[in-house]
């Protein structure tokens, strides 16, 4: 597809898109947004962007690889449950740095890891559907 | 092999504690698992559960260090040494536990792990076969044998073995005995290749030869023997117990040495002597005397140890000379030495010819036989047709491949290299000096046999009994054995004319079994699968339909006032905006335009949402409509063309389906509706998100916190569906593409 309007838009676009998903990430805790819509909100930039350039420029232009954010995803939503444990609580107990208060996000703790995981992996998810079709 | 040095540390560690298991002691330690159910890790060290550990540690040993040169140059060692060393575990756990679901667990994974053993040759398609053959029978006894140990578990009243044992009485009155009894002995019978489910063991010769010796001959397979006479003290003197081991002991082993000497394959000799002699252990242990007993436990060790040392030889032999037929083998001796020495020495402990350990092992089981009450005659004619063809296997097996008629063999056979030789010799040795020193053996197999009939009288092992008996009927045997050798070795013309119809086997009814549920699950498969996806939706709305009726039916429909005040202006426009859309969804008349409508439909859903104050929600709708829009965009000009039904009938049948599905929605909502909502849940949440969860917004604390074990579970489907639909896509060929859509 090749609409002057959304190549040149776009590119723009791009980085917009994925600094509100981080946005929406991190503020995800405190007010509307999370890992879930963040990872929809960054991967629906690049799926533009797919459209069209195609999928493998995209891939190669930022350096995706879907299967690996799953992966990642998935690796950090387990791992977020498991320092508590070494921590001596049981699994999946949020740990929390009271001291530390961070803009938007507020105080960092494990539950913000997890939702990291969760947006790297819908993030991936998506990404990953899109290229396959694509490339059919 | 390094790995060989596991086994051999923990038989050397074994080794340590046989003065004190030998002299009664029992080593235990356990470990809670899932204490509030009965479950532990604990284990038992006493003398039947040594004898076997010793077995498997120490031909364990062996075996890896034979393997290593075995399997030298052939592909994914890796896996094999990893597979055969899982199986080492598991075999060592099981006859270690003490609680009765650890040990089936351990039962299990001997069964998966021997499993990926036999299809180690995975390219070939008879591998692969007689793989699943083995795992699915074995593993099909496996359920009875849980269901027989819970069974066993709540009537005696404990999850340990040990109490177990004690605790006969108690069962019995429970009145789970019988049942109990016969799931065990189900379980047991397909794990040792009992009659009728003793031919997955011959198929399963499809292993490479170290996985044979050690997994169907001297372990994996007396798990189900281990077993029984584990839980003999419970059941032995009931009903149907005796009568049951000694009918299918006692028709496995005389249909196992039959078959046995009709082989010409050197694998499948061994396989169907193995299936014989697990016969002849499961009869002993239904005769259930204490010097039957005695004779079991004698008899495992030295099976083990000569049918362990053949299979090593029968691997060697096929190394070095690329065959397994003994019609085409001969006159070996001469250039394999060690090898043809250690395989008389099996043979004659096989045959039982003193001074070896089989010999000692023959006269006990002779004289248990002997001994019975009732059907004496019977069980020792049996045993001696069993031990005649014994000896004319052992003939076969020596004779014919070392000595006998000169070979049919292009290459000439040179000695195997010391790796392999290492363990029939080290098997070979124990069997002549456990023969001539039995007392070395002595106190543990005493122990043993005390484990399985407590209160034994105390065993005394020696080669020379005088002349009795059994000592008539040992040479008698050996005599016709020789005969019987004699005469298979003569007419090999005769023997190669045998057949057997194979509508008679049980392998046919297998077999049968097992295609017609394939067809069957073929038909199903084809009827509620046919690649149509509104096919595919409508069963799935159907079948949901069918199921919320079940539960609906005992609810009536509330009553619900609705007052047209309740609705504000805007909740009436996007009600009829997605009303409209719906119409014009079913009846667009081109694909984008039925598009677009749904799209319409979602962002009224959106807009719902954000009227009643979830944002987080209506956030994620939104964005779900704009991503569906453009895979939509990316597939749009693949897709065959737009289908519009003009029969009446498909039409109707569309309709039915949305329109009870919608009419079952709505008295969902409005049964939902008519019960206050007086949860305090809401309440919970909205007053611990922030102390306990940190955040302020409600929803994603619930997600990453609260229930952040059931996010964890989502996205985990998720990400199994994202590689799933990559699948789909990628490996649909050209032609099936065309039939799926």
């Amino acid at each position: 597809m090749n609409s002057v309007i959304l190549s040149a838009g776009i590119r723009v676009l791009i980085p917009l898109f994925f600094l509100f998903s981080l946005y929406l990430l991190f503020r995800g805790h405190n007010a509307p947004g999370g890992g879930f819509v963040a990872g929809l909100v960054a991967s629906t930039g690049f799926a533009l962007y797919a459209i069209n350039y195609g999928a493998e420029r995209t891939r190669r232009r930022f350096k995706l690889k879907p299967i690996f954010l799953i992966a990642l995803g998935l690796l950090l939503a387990v791992v977020s449950g498991l320092i508590p444990i070494i921590a001596g609580e049981t699994y999946k107990t949020g740990l929390w740095l009271e001291e530390i208060e961070i803009p938007i996000m507020g105080k960092p703790g494990t539950p913000i890891l997890f939702d990291i995981g969760v947006y790297l992996l819908v993030g991936g998810t998506v990404l990953k559907i899109i290229f396959s079709l694509w490339e059919e | 092999m390094v790995l060989a040095l596991y086994p051999a540390a923990a038989f050397a560690w074994l080794m340590t504690q046989f003065g004190s298991v030998s002299g009664g002691e029992v080593i235990s330690s356990s470990w809670d698992w899932v204490p509030t159910m009965g479950i532990s890790l604990s284990f038992h060290l006493d003398g039947l559960s040594m004898l076997f550990a010793l077995l498997i540690t120490g031909i364990g040993a062996l075996v890896l260090t034979y393997a290593g040169t075995y399997m030298k140059g052939m592909p994914k060692t890796d896996r094999f040494f990893m597979s055969l060393v899982l199986f080492m575990a598991s075999m060592l756990g099981l006859v270690l536990s003490d609680n009765i679901i650890s040990l089936f667990i351990f039962w299990e994974l001997t069964s998966f792990s021997s499993y990926f053993l036999i299809g180690y040759h995975h390219e070939d398609k008879e591998s692969r076969k007689s793989a699943l053959e083995a795992l699915l029978i074995t593993a099909g006894g496996g359920l009875a044998l849980l269901a027989g140990l819970i069974l066993l578990g709540i009537g005696g009243g404990s999850m340990e073995m040990s109490q177990l044992v004690q605790r006969g009485d108690e069962l019995a009155e429970s009145g789970l005995f019988t049942a109990a009894m016969l799931l065990i002995i189900i379980g047991c019978f397909t794990k040792s290749a009992q009659f009728p489910f003793h031919f997955w063991l011959p198929s399963a010769m499809a292993a490479p030869t170290p996985v044979s010796a050690y997994l169907h001959s001297a372990t994996m397979v007396k798990a189900g023997v281990y077993l029984l006479a584990r839980v003999s003290p419970v059941f032995n003197g009931a009903d149907g117990w005796h009568a049951l081991l000694l009918i299918f002991g006692g028709i496995t082993m005389v249909l196992g040495a039959l078959i046995a000497v009709m082989q010409t394959d050197l694998k499948k000799i061994l396989a169907y002597t193995t299936v014989s002699a697990l016969g002849l252990l499961v009869m002993l242990l239904g005769i259930g005397t204490g010097i039957a007993i005695k004779a079991a436990v004698i008899f495992i060790l030295a099976h083990a140890l000569y049918k362990g040392c053949l299979f090593l030889i029968a691997g060697i032999v096929d190394h070095e000379t690329g065959s397994r037929n003994i019609r085409k083998l001969g006159r070996l001796f001469k250039q394999m030495p060690v090898t043809g020495t250690a395989a008389v020495v099996a043979c004659l402990s096989m045959a039982g010819i003193p001074p070896l350990f089989g010999f000692i092992s023959k006269e006990y089981s002779y004289e248990s036989t002997i001994g019975m009450v009732v059907n004496s005659p019977l069980t020792t004619s049996a045993f001696f047709i069993t031990g005649m063809l014994f000896v004319a296997a052992a003939g076969m097996l020596s004779y014919m491949v070392f000595f006998g008629r000169r070979n049919k063999l292009d290459i000439k056979p040179h000695e195997a290299p010391i790796t392999m030789l290492a363990g029939p010799a080290v098997l070979a040795v124990l069997s002549i000096v456990l023969g001539v020193f039995s007392g070395l053996i002595n106190p543990l197999l005493d122990q043993a046999s005390q484990v399985v009939f407590p209160e034994n009288e105390p065993l005394n092992l020696k080669l020379w009994h005088g002349i009795n008996t059994e000592l008539i009927l040992s040479m008698t045997t050996l005599v016709a054995g020789i005969a019987a050798f004699a005469f298979v070795y003569y007419n090999p013309r005769l023997m190669s004319m045998i057949e057997i119809s194979d509508k008679i086997k049980p392998s046919y009814a297998y077999k049968q079994t097992m295609d017609s549920l394939a067809e069957l699950a073929k038909n199903v498969t084809q009827r509620v699968q046919n690649g149509y996806l509104r096919v595919y939706i409508s069963m799935m709305v159907g079948t949901f339909c069918v199921l919320a009726l079940i539960v609906l039916k005992d609810f009536g429909i509330p009553n619900i006032e609705v007052l047209w005040s309740d609705f504000r202006v805007y909740d009436i426009v996007i009600g009829v905006l997605m009303i409209v859309a719906c119409f014009y969804t079913v009846v667009a008349k081109s694909r984008l335009l039925a598009i677009a409508m749904l799209g319409v439909v979602g962002y009224g859903v959106a807009f719902v949402f954000i009227i009643f104050g979830a944002p987080d929600l209506a956030m994620t709708q939104i964005l779900i409509e704009t991503l569906t829009v453009v895979l939509f965009v990316l597939v749009l000009w693949k897709l065959p063309h737009y289908l519009i039904f003009d029969e009446g009938f498909i039409k109707f049948r569309y309709f039915l389906v949305s329109a009870l599905f919608g009419a079952i929605m709505t008295w969902i909502v409005m049964l939902i509706t008519s019960y206050p909502l007086d949860s305090h849940l809401k309440t919970w949440f909205a007053e611990s998100s922030y102390p306990l969860g940190m955040g302020r917004n409600v929803v994603n604390v619930i997600l990453v916190d609260f229930r952040s074990l059931d996010t964890l579970g989502e996205i985990v489907v998720l990400g199994i569906a994202a590689v799933g639909i990559y699948g789909l896509i990628k490996f649909t060929t050209e032609d099936d593409k065309e039939e799926a859509i």
